[in-house]
C-alpha cells in the first residue's frame, strides 16, 4: 500500500513540476509572441539576427516552471541569470559598438560632413517619445528616458540607457526596439511619402569623393576625443564604436578588427538576443506598461523619421542647387544600420530608378549611431 | 615637402592633444582614495565593540569606485610616528568596496582584533593615515580634544566634492554609515518636478547633441579639404614622375588586366584574406575556361 502512496505521490510531484502545471495565460500568449517573432525572422527576413535569437529566448523565458530550481533568467545562480549578467550591467552593448565600429565604413560621411546634421535632427524622436512619456505616459522622468531612447533606434543603445535608468523596464524596451527595427520597411516609407514631394525624391546627389586613408584614421579618434569630452557619460558606447572604427581603418590590426567584426559581434548577439528575449517572461513583461512602451516606441520612430526627413527640407533652403540633399535620406538619421538607409535607397529607386540613395543614405545612418549614443549619455548625466 | 607637411600637420594635431588633456586631473584609485570620514573621541552611550567597550573610534570611507584595501596601511596620532599602527594585512575584511565603511576602536588595546588600535583619540587630538610605505599621507584630521562633547562625533558630508567637504560636528554619529542623511531626490526626480512635460530636457539635449555633430561637421569639412588638396599636389608629383617612365610594352592586355584588378581590390579592401603582397603566377596550362578541353569536352558515356 505504501509502494503505491509512494508512487502516485512521485507522479503527482512530478506533475507540479511540469510546464503544463505552471502555465498560465499569460505564458501562452507571450511564447505567441515569440512564435511570431520566429514566423518574422525566418519567414518574413525581417531583421533574422535579432529577432531569432530574441523569440526564442521568448519562448525560453516563458516556459513555466517551478520556482526555485535556478532554472530562470531572473533566478540567482541560474546559467540564464549568469547570461543575463552582460545585459543587466551592460556588458554586451558596448561590445556590440565595438563590432558595429569595425563593420562601419564611414567614408560617405567624412566625405559628406553635413550629412552629420540628419543624425542629430533624427534624435528629435528620442526626444518626442520622452515628452509623451512625460507628460501622458504617466512615467517618471528616468523611466522616459529609458522609453526614449527607442527612438534612437539602436538596440544596444537602449538596452545600454535602460539598463542604467529604468531596469524593470528593459525588457519591454530592448524588444520594443528591436521589433521596431525590423519594422522599419513598414513604419518609414509612408512617413518619407507624406512630407516629400515627387520633386524633392527626384533629387540627385553630387557622387561622394574618394576618402584618403588618412582621413579615415584620424575619423575615429578626433571623433572620440569630441564627443565623449563634452559627453563621458557616453564613453562606454562612443569609445568602443570609435576603437573599433580604428581597428578597421588604421591597417595593421586586421585581424582585431576581422574578429570584433566577426565572431566577437556573432557571439555577444546571440547571448544579448536570447536573454533579452528571455527577460520577457510574462510576469514582468504583461503589464499595461509594456504596451505603453510599444505605443511610445512606434511614436518614437515616426517622430524621428518625420524629423530627419523635415530637416533636410529646412536644410535644403539653405544649399545651393546642385548641391541639395534628397530628403528620402532623411530617415536614415534614425540610424537601424542599415535597413533604414536600404529603405531610403529603394524608394529613391521606386521613382528614379537610376537615383542610387544607398551610399548617400549610410552618411546619416552612422551619423544617427554616434548621435543616438551622444543622446544616450547625455540622458544618463542628466538624469542618473 | 608633402611629407613634411603632412608631419606638421600631425604635429599640430598632437599638440592640440597635449594641450587638451593637459588640464585633465588624473585621479589615482585604490587606497588613496580612502578616507577619514569621521570620528568620536568621546563614547558614552554611543556604539559599542564586540567586547561590550565603549571607546573612541573612527570611520574610514572609500570614496573611490573601486575595491580598496586598507590592510598594510598605516594610522596613527602622532604625525611624528607615521606608522604607530599598521593596519594587518590579508584579513578579508580590509577589503573595503566602493563607497563602504570601515570602524576602528581607539583605546590602545591590540589585542581585540585588527579594528582595534593603539592609541587613542583623547591622547593628542590628531589623526592621520598612511599608505603602505609610511611615508605618503592619505588623509588627517586635527581637532581640540578639550571641546569635544560625549557622543557627539565629527564627520565629512558626502554629497560634496571630496576637495570640498569640511570637518563638521555631528550630534547623531553615525557609525559605519553615511555621514549625508538627509534623503537627497534624485536628479530624475528633481527633473520631473521642474520640467513636467520635458521641454527644458529636449532643447537642452538636442543642441548639445547638435553641437558636438555640428563641430565634427566642420572638423571633418576642414580635414578634408586640407586632404584633398594633398592628394591632388600628390597626383601632380605623381604624374610628372609617370611620364619619365617608359611604357611597358612586353606585357600583354591579360596581364595588365589582371594587374589593375588586383590593385583595385588591394586598395579598395575588398581583399578576405590579408596578405602582405600578392603574386600573379602564370598558368601552366595556356587555356582559359573557355578553351579548356577537359570543361568543352563530352564526358564518355560509361557502360552500366
Amino acid at each position: 500500500m505504501d509502494f503505491i502512496t509512494t508512487i502516485s505521490e512521485n507522479i503527482t510531484q512530478f506533475l507540479s513540476y511540469t510546464g503544463f502545471a505552471n502555465a498560465t495565460f499569460g505564458h501562452l500568449i507571450m511564447i505567441l509572441v515569440g512564435l511570431f517573432f520566429l514566423f518574422l525572422g525566418i519567414a518574413k527576413k525581417w531583421e533574422p539576427m535579432l529577432l531569432v535569437p530574441i523569440g526564442f529566448g521568448i519562448i525560453v523565458g516563458n516556459i513555466p516552471f517551478p520556482p526555485g530550481f535556478q532554472i530562470g533568467v531572473y533566478e540567482d545562480g541560474s546559467v540564464l541569470n549568469y547570461l543575463y549578467f552582460g545585459v543587466v550591467k551592460g556588458v554586451y552593448p558596448p561590445l556590440i559598438f565595438l563590432g558595429i565600429g569595425a563593420m562601419t565604413d564611414f567614408s560617405t560621411l567624412i566625405s559628406n560632413p553635413k550629412l552629420m546634421l540628419i543624425g542629430a535632427a533624427a534624435q528629435f524622436g528620442i526626444f518626442g517619445a520622452y515628452m509623451a512619456a512625460s507628460a501622458f505616459g504617466g512615467f517618471s522622468a528616468t523611466e522616459a528616458g529609458a522609453i526614449g531612447i527607442i527612438g534612437g533606434a539602436d538596440g544596444p543603445t537602449a538596452i545600454f540607457l535602460s539598463s542604467r535608468l529604468a531596469p524593470d523596464l528593459m525588457g519591454a524596451i530592448a524588444v520594443s526596439a528591436y521589433s521596431y527595427m525590423a519594422l522599419v520597411p513598414v513604419i518609414q516609407p509612408p512617413v518619407m511619402k507624406l512630407l516629400t514631394t515627387k520633386k524633392e525624391r527626384l533629387i540627385r546627389m553630387r557622387p561622394a569623393r574618394k576618402v584618403s586613408q588618412n582621413e579615415k584614421v584620424i575619423f575615429p579618434i578626433l571623433g572620440l576625443l569630441l564627443t565623449t569630452f563634452v559627453v563621458p557619460a557616453g564613453l562606454p558606447l562612443l569609445g568602443m564604436i570609435f576603437f573599433g572604427n580604428l581597428l578597421k581603418e588604421c591597417g595593421v590590426t586586421r585581424r582585431l578588427a576581422n574578429t570584433a567584426a566577426n565572431p566577437l559581434i556573432d557571439i555577444v548577439t546571440i547571448l544579448l538576443g536570447l536573454t533579452v528575449g528571455a527577460s520577457t517572461q510574462a510576469t514582468t513583461f504583461l503589464t499595461d506598461k509594456s504596451i505603453k512602451i510599444f505605443i511610445l516606441g512606434a511614436l518614437s520612430f515616426i517622430v524621428a523619421t518625420a524629423a530627419g526627413v523635415l530637416f533636410v527640407k529646412f536644410f535644403n533652403l539653405f544649399l545651393k542647387e546642385g548641391n541639395k540633399i534628397n530628403p528620402l535620406i532623411g530617415n536614415a538619421g534614425v540610424s537601424a544600420v542599415p535597413d533604414s538607409a536600404r529603405v531610403s535607397h529603394e524608394l529613391g529607386l521606386h521613382y528614379d530608378k537610376t537615383n542610387h540613395l544607398l551610399m548617400h543614405a549610410m552618411g546619416p545612418n552612422v551619423a544617427g549611431v554616434i548621435g543616438s549614443a551622444v543622446a544616450a549619455g547625455l540622458l544618463l548625466g542628466f538624469l542618473a | 615637402m608633402i611629407e613634411i607637411k603632412m608631419k606638421v600637420f600631425f604635429l599640430k594635431i598632437f599638440f592640440f592633444l597635449f594641450l587638451t588633456t593637459a588640464f585633465v586631473v588624473v585621479k589615482g584609485q585604490g587606497v588613496r582614495d580612502i578616507r577619514i570620514n569621521e570620528i568620536l573621541v568621546k563614547n558614552d552611550s554611543n556604539c559599542i565593540d564586540q567586547y561590550g567597550v565603549h571607546s573612541g573610534w573612527f570611520e574610514l570611507f572609500n570614496t573611490g569606485y573601486s575595491t580598496a584595501d586598507v590592510g598594510g596601511c598605516y594610522v596613527t596620532n602622532d604625525i611624528n610616528n607615521p606608522t604607530k599602527y599598521r593596519i594587518p594585512k590579508g584579513d578579508p575584511r580590509t577589503q573595503m568596496s566602493s563607497r563602504t565603511y570601515s570602524l576602528f576602536y581607539a583605546y590602545n588595546n591590540v589585542d581585540r582584533g585588527i579594528f582595534h588600535v593603539n592609541f587613542s583619540l583623547d591622547e593628542i587630538g590628531f589623526l592621520a593615515l598612511f599608505d603602505g610605505s609610511g611615508r605618503v599621507l592619505i588623509d588627517s584630521v586635527s581637532y581640540d580634544i578639550t571641546s569635544q562633547r560625549a557622543d557627539v562625533s565629527l564627520g565629512k558630508m558626502e554629497n560634496v566634492p571630496l576637495e570640498k567637504a569640511t570637518w563638521e560636528i555631528m550630534e547623531e554619529p553615525t557609525p559605519n554609515a553615511i555621514n549625508y542623511t538627509i534623503v537627497e531626490k534624485t536628479r530624475g526626480e528633481k527633473y520631473a518636478e521642474t520640467d513636467k512635460y520635458g521641454v527644458i530636457i529636449t532643447i537642452t539635449t538636442m543642441t548639445i547633441v547638435f553641437i558636438v555633430l555640428f563641430i565634427l561637421a566642420v572638423i571633418f569639412y576642414y580635414t578634408g579639404k586640407y586632404f584633398r588638396k594633398q592628394t591632388e599636389r600628390h597626383k601632380q608629383k605623381k604624374e610628372i614622375q609617370l611620364e619619365a617612365i617608359p611604357a611597358v610594352s612586353n606585357a600583354n592586355e591579360l596581364d595588365l588586366a589582371a594587374i589593375a584588378m588586383a590593385l583595385h581590390l588591394y586598395f579598395d579592401d575588398q581583399h578576405e584574406i590579408e596578405q602582405t603582397g600578392f603574386w600573379l603566377n602564370r598558368s601552366l596550362n595556356q587555356h582559359s575556361q573557355w578553351s579548356a578541353k577537359h570543361i568543352l569536352f563530352k564526358k564518355s558515356p560509361k557502360r552500366k
